[in-house]
């Protein structure tokens, strides 16, 4: 993720490195020049970060959604971790969930509204998994309740959805399921509703993200669909894609394909020309790698009818499965940055982060 | 009485009105199907041979005196290998030309649910039910159309239909179940699950979801059990759909092959998928691989050789056809093959744990523990998630009387594997023989809850305990 994480105004890059069990930090300075230093080490396979002030001290916390270990488990390996910032970028961790389902995704939101930031969990799990909140009882003591007992979650988000002022949590669910489910909070107290739901069980949900697309003032969602891990050729599949929901208000969606992206991951909502219409940024984390034509970064132009038009950054780095969009340079113009995620071959374009400016 | 001739010339003029009727219908037919026939995608984008049955299929259909058959047939080659859209084009043309026929209606609703437009497919699954009452998977389909549509009380209804016509039904149950969970309704949903295991007590789908209504419930030693079951009972299975399934004879897809052999519980259909699907791709490991691995399941080592090393040839960079090889080599006792390939396969793929795993034991066998320990680091450095280094490594620190190293070894595998019994019980056999009663029993414990406890070692140890510390754990 982007993030100016010491508040110097220059854009950071924060990320996980599953590999080496650590959260790393890519600061920027002077502008344009990263040093990557790690944040944390031995952290379980950690897989998602969020940024945001848990303790209200005036410097970003982090959220960490540790797997325990990438590759399918059953185990109760995933832990939740945060790391408070001591206000000059020293982190100490909480361990606040350990021994659970293995979590893929950690999200603030003061959901009873009494002023502490909880947590909105995703727990992938394998056969068995969950999505919970975890009241924020202060002093780093959270208690947990369950929204949804079923494996396969890749993503949690939260904000208003429904118009009512308090932040709901909309999820990714995959597995057999393909659903994504949107919890509405009326104080604490969730209602869940499925928003969309495919029947094919291998139609590989991988990922949605929120953002206004149309601009009509509600919050619509971004999905993609490319997970391409099952049975025996990780690839692609000829249902992958990139949808959005649109946001008719009240709790109402209504799906649109954006297009076909093999292996498509990570949708990301960002003006990128700066012509005032959203376009949707993706990656392709499984495509066939062995045709020089498969593309592994994308962009859907939006001509601010949401009519979208597909136009292909990069054909590698390859097997990218994240993106993220923001300021790099105080341009205004938007630059990205990607991450690899390398377990299948070929192993002949492989990256780890990759910075993307415009010419 | 009117002449013969009379007779003669109106039966010949009802022939040729009814032979122009039928020409009529006929033309009218064709021109329907012609007009149908969807633009045929590009070379690129499929295999030749299923370009090639395209085109002829769209001639047959222009030019056969049956053209509903062909139709039919481009429908199957077109759905079958993931060409959705042009698939849903023949299915309309075919629900207008048979209109009583449930098959098209719901091969259509079914791609189109698939994608997630449970809007458009709900009228036509619907409709499908209606025409074919007795075919149950589109029953099947339409509650799940239901559920994903948030029509819970639907659902169910379309549920309990099936189960009138077929009682103990194991997908309906579990589709019951669903629409109790989805309401928090754990005791509701554990009827239905135990129910559907009871009578179809390989039900893996089942048990997967009972594991989480007893949790809930909470029940742990019934979810323990549930878990166990569960492990046992397979992969979890989509229900079976005779008309979705016979689309595999059609299939030029090869990961479609590979995904219905994968899912085939027929060892000789899935060796023919894998076959076609090698046969289709023959550049591709992946295929060589699992007939390999579908051949060594059923301990046919040596017909699953040739396979592991055609993968290995076509591959050479990927440690999971090496292992393969290795695995048969182990089988079948070559050891001198097993050293060949082992150094061949880190030569290739230097940075897989589990080789590294492998080559430290065979140093181990060797008595190489030096060696064996160094190879284990490297396999830790590159999945330090994974238990079996660390077991390993304790057990050689074990042998070499380093009993707090071996300790600490087995306590890293418990944290990364919580479940691990070996690690599980030698840790409680070393803190019972230390005389730390506490942390023995937090040990047992942890046994005691594990879905692959062995009764026999867990007693053992008891005794054990039993014996240290003068009363039972």
């Amino acid at each position: 993720m982007m993030v100016d994480l010491d508040r110097d105004g220059l854009m950071d890059i924060l990320a996980c490195d599953d590999r080496n069990n650590s959260v790393i930090l890519l600061k920027q300075s002077p502008r344009g020049k990263f040093t990557e230093t790690t944040l944390m080490d031995h952290l379980p396979a950690p897989v998602h970060i969020a940024a945001v002030d848990i303790d209200h001290d005036g410097d970003l916390d982090l959220l960490v959604a540790c797997m325990g270990q990438v590759l399918p488990s059953n185990e109760k390996i995933g832990s939740v971790v945060i790391l408070e910032n001591d206000g000059t970028q020293k982190f100490s961790r909480h361990d606040i969930v350990t021994d659970t389902y293995r979590v893929t995704d950690v999200e603030a939101g003061d959901f009873n509204a009494d002023g502490r930031l909880d947590l909105a969990v995703g727990k992938f799990g394998y056969d068995q998994g969950e999505i919970c909140w975890l009241e924020n009882k202060g002093d780093w003591h959270f208690e947990s309740h369950a929204l949804l007992s079923l494996p396969g979650t890749i993503n949690v988000c939260v904000a208003d959805m429904n118009g009512d002022g308090t932040p709901d949590i909309t999820a990714v669910v995959s597995q057999q399921y393909e659903e994504i489910v949107l919890f509405e909070n009326h104080g604490g107290n969730f209602t869940p509703k499925i928003i969309f739901g495919s029947s094919n069980q291998d139609f590989g949900s991988s990922g949605i993200s929120l953002c206004d697309l149309n601009r009509d003032g509600l919050i619509d969602i971004l999905y993609t669909n490319g997970d391409g891990f099952d049975y025996a050729e990780p690839g692609k599949r000829p249902w992958h894609g990139v949808q959005w929901l649109e946001n008719r208000g009240a709790g109402l969606f209504v799906d649109h394909r954006v297009g076909d992206l093999p292996g498509a991951y990570s949708p990301v909502g960002v003006d990128l020309e700066n012509d005032g219409a959203i376009d949707i940024v993706c990656v392709s984390g499984f495509n066939d790698w062995k045709d020089p034509e498969a593309v592994s970064l994308v962009v859907f132009r939006n001509d601010g009818k949401q009519n979208f038009t597909q136009q292909v950054l990069a054909h590698v780095p390859t097997h990218l499965v994240t993106v993220a969009a923001g300021d790099l340079d105080g341009t205004g113009r938007p630059g990205l940055v990607t991450g690899g995620f390398h377990a299948y071959p070929p192993w002949d374009h492989m990256s780890r982060l990759t910075v993307w400016r415009q010419r | 009485m009117k002449p013969p001739v009379f007779w003669l010339a109106s039966s010949v003029i009802g022939c040729l009105v009814l032979v122009g009727g039928f020409y009529r219908y006929a033309e009218i037919q064709r021109a329907t199907i012609v007009a149908a026939i969807p633009l045929r995608p590009p070379p690129t984008r499929m295999p030749a041979k299923l370009f090639k049955l395209l085109g002829d299929t769209e001639t047959n259909l222009r030019n056969d005196w049956r053209p509903t058959a062909a139709l039919v047939d481009l429908s199957q080659l077109y759905h079958a290998n993931g060409f959705y859209r042009e698939a849903m084009q023949c299915y309309q043309a075919l629900e207008f030309l048979e209109p009583h026929e449930g098959k098209w209606l719901h091969l259509h609703a079914t791609i189109l649910a698939g994608f997630g437009e449970q809007d458009k497919a709900l009228p036509l699954e619907r409709q499908a039910v209606a025409l074919s009452p007795n075919y149950l998977p589109a029953w099947l389909r339409l509650g799940d159309i239901l559920v994903k549509s948030n029509r819970l009380s639907d659902a169910a209804a379309t549920y309990n239909a099936i189960l009138k016509q077929s009682p103990g039904h194991d997908y309906a149950l579990l589709g019951l179940a669903q629409t109790h969970i989805l309401v928090n309704d754990w005791s509701g949903a554990r009827g239905y699950l135990e129910e559907a295991v009871a009578k179809h007590p390989g039900f893996s789908a089942g048990w997967n979801l009972l594991v989480t209504v007893y949790d809930n419930l909470p029940n742990q030693t019934l979810a323990a059990a549930a878990r166990d079951r569960a492990k046992t009972s397979g992969p979890t299975r989509e229900f079976s759909d005779p008309w979705i399934d016979a689309l595999t004879e059609k299939c030029y897809d090869a990961y479609q092959l590979s995904v219905a052999a994968a899912l085939s519980t027929d060892h000789g259909e899935a060796r023919r998928w894998l076959e076609r699907a090698i046969d289709l791709a023959p550049d591709s490991h992946f295929y060589q691989q699992q007939l390999g691995r579908l051949l060594f399941a059923s301990e046919d080592y040596n017909q699953a050789q040739p396979h592991a090393e055609k993968a290995v040839s076509l591959a050479p960079d990927d440690s999971d056809s090496w292992a393969l090889l290795l695995e048969i080599f182990k089988k079948a006792g070559n050891t001198a093959a097993m050293e060949r390939t082992l150094h061949d396969a880190l030569e290739h793929c230097p940075t897989s744990a589990y080789l590294h795993f492998m080559n430290a034991q065979r140093l181990r066998s060797q008595n190489r523990l030096e060696a064996a320990l160094e190879e284990l680091k490297i396999a830790k450095r590159y999945q330090p998630n994974g238990a079996r280094a660390y077991i390993e490594t304790a057990m050689i620190l074990f042998a070499q009387s380093r009993v707090d190293d071996a300790i600490d070894e087995m306590k890293t595998a418990v944290a990364v594997e919580p479940g691990n019994r070996v690690a599980l019980e030698v840790l409680a056999r070393t803190t019972i023989n230390s005389a730390d009663a506490p942390a023995a029993r937090h040990y047992i414990q942890l046994i005691r809850a594990l879905s692959d406890v062995n009764p026999t070692d867990l007693a053992a140890i008891e005794n054990k305990y039993q014996r240290q510390f003068g009363q039972r754990p």
